[in-house]
């Protein structure tokens, strides 16, 4: 049974590491609040380290990422608050990260 | 009795249990819970039951008084709370502590003023679980 990762925070090692141990192929994530700045690591043209998540299926809130001034870079896909409730529909479980 | 398979938004219209565990002062998550609850509500879903627990009991409270330019958000999550009909519960031990008290737990504890939402209800850990297990769905936001 996939998950929904809800991932509210800004990347840290200890938390990339956290999220490497649990999430499974087929899990999609969803980056909100600080959890948006994952853009920088795993979507910018130079990434400040390896992308590890951009194999899954990630998703950016899109007002999260207009607050903080990111951009929707290629390969990146942005929802609003509804295509946030429509993911949460579609995947049986979900885990927040904050 | 009708099955759910039967209907037909049976394919979108799912029930939630929403988890608020964040004060609307001190991280964004409590907005983040009340835009989702908005628009969970707008697509035509159910909510089963909103949570509030630890500091996520302030969204609650019905004396907190926000800049002009500021959303009041226990004010907005009332407005949602009164004109869906929703079911709210506020954790009794998370909720005293923080001055959060309707007029029974006043009462019992001689205070002089309420602070809750009366849309709320000031409840137990148990009314969580019971919502849970009647929902397709939780989410939890802190």
């Amino acid at each position: 049974m996939n998950s929904l990762h809800i991932i509210a925070k800004a990347p840290t090692s200890a938390s990339i590491a956290e999220l490497n141990a649990v999430i499974d192929e087929g899990d999609v994530l969803i980056f909100i609040e600080d959890g948006v700045y994952f853009a920088r690591t795993e979507f910018s043209p130079s990434p400040s380290s390896a992308p590890r998540f951009r194999h899954l299926e990630c998703y950016f809130l899109k007002e999260d990422l207009a607050a903080r001034g990111i951009e929707v870079l290629e390969g990146m896909q942005a929802v609003d608050t509804r295509g946030f409730v429509a993911l949460s529909a579609r995947l049986p479980r979900s885990v927040s990260w904050y | 009795m009708t099955s759910l398979d039967d209907t037909p938004r049976a394919a979108h219209a799912l029930r939630y249990t929403l988890l608020i565990n964040a004060a609307p002062q001190s991280s964004q998550a409590a907005k983040t819970a009340l835009r989702f609850a908005e628009s969970l509500l707008q697509m035509g879903h159910h909510i089963e039951r909103l949570f509030f627990y630890g500091d996520g009991v302030l969204n609650a409270s019905r004396l907190t008084v926000m800049p002009q330019d500021e959303i009041n958000i226990p004010a907005a999550w009332h407005a949602l709370i009164e004109a869906n009909d929703l079911a709210s519960v506020v954790c009794v031990s998370s909720a005293i502590r923080r001055g959060i008290v309707d007029a029974a737990e006043a009462q019992r504890h001689e205070l002089s003023a309420t602070s809750c939402y009366t849309s709320s209800e000031i409840g137990g850990l148990g009314q969580l679980i019971e919502a849970m297990s009647n929902s397709d769905r939780m989410l939890s936001f802190g």
